[in-house]
């Protein structure tokens, strides 16, 4: 089964037509990158997908549901990371992460083990109980990240993760990504301006520009097939040829 | 959804923007209501127990001597030390100059008017440097005023007793039928009741501004942090969301307008206390309420506080920021003002106060009013019922637009509407 499907995708806000007729398919299991310039369509489509936002055209199905019609059972199953995101500033990390630990799982012995998880993920130490204003944007951008896999969603859809963020914090999210979807299986859904990172943890990426999909594929058939050395070359290649 | 709400009230309870003004809500009634109650209290103890004043009579011709001896024989009973200044110059520069409590400018022809048993004018005058409760009540003016009226008097009554009888010749007590509830009330004690519905009205309308402002900027902030969006992505209904956030803002107003009514309580008994000293027959408002009118008038109230409340969270729905969703509550508010304040002032007639009574808020105010004059009836229920159908109606809307697509399509026609204006 396909974790998403998107057939001839349009969203429109008012005379805008900000995605023309997209179709992608990403697999189970993998870590798929769309990347584009800005205004490109990244978050739209990505808000599409995880039910936000309606399709004007098109349909989207993630792992078979229907995300208008079925958007309930999808959100479910996925979980999203906009790319900016705040945080309640009054109440502690601990507290958001066993909040949405409950909404989840209710009661149930999942419970005390989502919320392991996600307090392993933020990995904060004590400050896990500090409020989240004291929060630095890394320790926010943890708590988002621990709220998005400590659920173990099969789809995990990360909106510039690693954006705004030092070295260390980017590669310590990088390397959770990588853990994650080996450990739990978790298909990950990522964008990002920073192509090195998207060749680290990418086996699959589609380029996307002005409302439609450039070219997709596995990155190393895509290289074959534009004859060039790296990730870098490629996007330069396919965005100034289009 | 508990720990939904139990999110909505953490994360309001500990902002100190929320919670603040609530804090400080009773310390500033109390400081209010200590500064109101000397001003009142230095009126009312000039009432009861008169000081001594000091009073220029001014005159512009020769003033008879029984007049001059009569008032310094009741000078020292009437708490007066009388002076007399013959009218040289301007009235104004007298004033300037001297420094009396009371001023009689007896003009001339006024003794020649009295001999002639025809009214004579006075002119009475006292100065002030300041805007405040006793400087302009006349009530040391009455005090001479009085004194001049016996002179009067006494000069063409020769006994005491008829004089006494002639000053006073009938204690009246003056009582309203109430038909609906068969009770008879002073009218003193029902004036004291209407005065205790405006302030009633005047707390409900504080009320619901208040819980409509914190319920807007719960939701504003949402918008601005962009924590909506979370919200909206976890596998729980958009109703619920919103249902959690409207229990948890008025448990929190709830939480909040207890200390504000602390306080309010403070200022009226600060201000109560100082007035009600010479003041007999208090009302039982107790004797004239039913228990089902009661009833009635506390769950319409808390209909009418839901009704703010969900009016606010559409307000900071709509809103892509807190300073919009402040914009927006102004003219909302106004929007409720002015029937609430039509309806304070005057009573509606029908058909407009059953459209009134039906919308809640507005129909708080009128049952607050019309409770201490009638029982209760069934319309009063059905009203209540229509107002409660109002709030499902409203929470089904806001139900309905809980979703990021609709939200997003509001809020940027309502930002352009508005920038336009800008």
């Amino acid at each position: 089964m396909k974790a998403v499907e998107i057939k001839n995708l349009v969203k429109r806000y008012g005379y805008f037509e900000a995605l023309k007729g997209i179709n992608l398919n990403i697999d189970e299991k993998e870590i798929f990158a769309l990347v584009g310039p800005n205004g490109a369509g990244k978050t739209t489509t990505f808000k599409i997908i995880s039910t936000l936002l309606l399709p004007t055209m098109g349909q989207v199905k993630v792992f078979g549901y229907d995300t208008v019609n079925e958007s309930d059972k999808v959100r479910k199953i996925i979980s999203y990371l906009p790319e900016e995101v705040g945080v309640y500033k009054n109440i502690t990390g601990y507290e958001y992460l066993d909040l949405i630990a409950s909404i989840y799982f209710g009661n149930s012995s999942e419970y005390s083990k989502a919320l392991e998880l996600g307090i392993e993920v933020a990995n904060l130490g004590s400050r896990i109980y500090d409020k989240m204003k004291n929060y630095s944007k890394g320790m926010k951008k943890r708590i988002q990240l621990a709220r998005v896999l400590m659920t173990k969603p099969k789809l995990a859809i990360l909106d510039e993760p690693t954006t705004g963020l030092d070295f260390e914090y980017s590669y310590e999210i990088r390397k959770i990504i990588l853990e994650y979807n080996k450990k739990f299986n978790i298909t990950f859904l990522v964008s990002s301006h920073n192509l090195q990172e998207v060749e680290t943890i990418s086996s699959k990426i589609a380029i996307i520009k002005g409302g439609l999909i450039m070219e997709y594929g596995s990155i190393d058939d895509l290289l074959e097939k534009y004859q060039v050395k790296n990730i870098e070359e490629l996007y330069i290649k396919i965005i100034k040829g289009s | 959804m508990r720990k939904l709400i139990k999110k909505e009230i953490l994360d309001l309870i500990r902002d100190p923007r929320i919670i603040l003004p609530f804090i400080f809500a009773p310390i500033i009634f109390l400081v209010l209501g200590g500064i109101a109650s000397q001003s009142v209290q230095s009126t009312v103890s000039e009432i009861v127990e008169p000081s001594l004043i000091k009073v220029n009579i001014i005159y512009e011709e020769k003033i008879p001597q029984d007049f001059i001896n009569y008032l310094q024989n009741v000078s020292e009973k009437e708490k007066v030390i009388i002076y007399f200044t013959q009218k040289e110059k301007d009235i104004s520069n007298i004033l300037k100059e001297t420094d009396y409590d009371v001023y009689i400018l007896i003009p001339k022809g006024f003794f020649e008017k009295i001999e002639r048993k025809e009214t004579g004018e006075i002119y009475t005058f006292s100065k002030t440097t300041e805007f405040r409760l006793g400087s302009i009540t006349g009530i040391k003016e009455i005090r001479v005023v009085r004194i001049i009226e016996n002179y009067i008097k006494e000069k063409y009554i020769n006994s005491t007793e008829i004089l006494n009888f002639i000053s006073r010749p009938l204690n009246y007590y003056s009582l309203v039928y109430l038909p609906s509830k068969n009770l008879l009330v002073s009218s003193q004690s029902l004036s004291s009741l209407f005065f205790g519905i405006f302030i009633a009205s005047i707390i409900i309308l504080s009320l619901g501004a208040i819980i409509m402002q914190i319920s807007s900027t719960s939701t504003a902030i949402e918008n601005e942090y962009k924590t909506l969006e979370i919200l909206l992505l976890l596998p729980i209904s958009r109703f619920k969301i919103f249902l959690a956030k409207l229990i948890g803002t008025f448990i929190v107003s709830m939480i909040g307008l207890s200390l504000f009514l602390i306080g309010f309580v403070f200022y009226l008994y600060l201000l109560f206390f100082s007035v009600t000293q010479p003041t007999q027959n208090l009302p039982f408002i107790s004797i004239a309420i039913d228990p089902f009118s009661l009833a009635l008038l506390i769950a319409s109230f808390v209909i009418s506080l839901l009704f703010m409340a969900s009016l606010g969270v559409i307000i900071g729905a709509l809103s892509n920021d807190v300073r919009l969703a402040n914009t927006l509550i102004g003219p909302v508010f106004i929007l409720l003002f002015f029937p609430a304040f039509y309806i304070i002032i005057l009573t509606p007639s029908s058909p407009i106060k059953d459209i009134l009574m039906s919308i809640p808020f507005l129909q708080t105010l009128i049952f607050s009013k019309e409770i201490l004059l009638t029982n209760f009836k069934i319309t009063h229920l059905i009203y209540l019922i229509n107002s409660l159908l109002i709030i499902l109606v409203l929470i089904y809307i806001i139900g309905r637009i809980f979703s990021l697509e609709t939200l997003l399509n509001l809020q940027n026609k309502i930002s352009r509407r508005f920038k336009k204006r800008i």
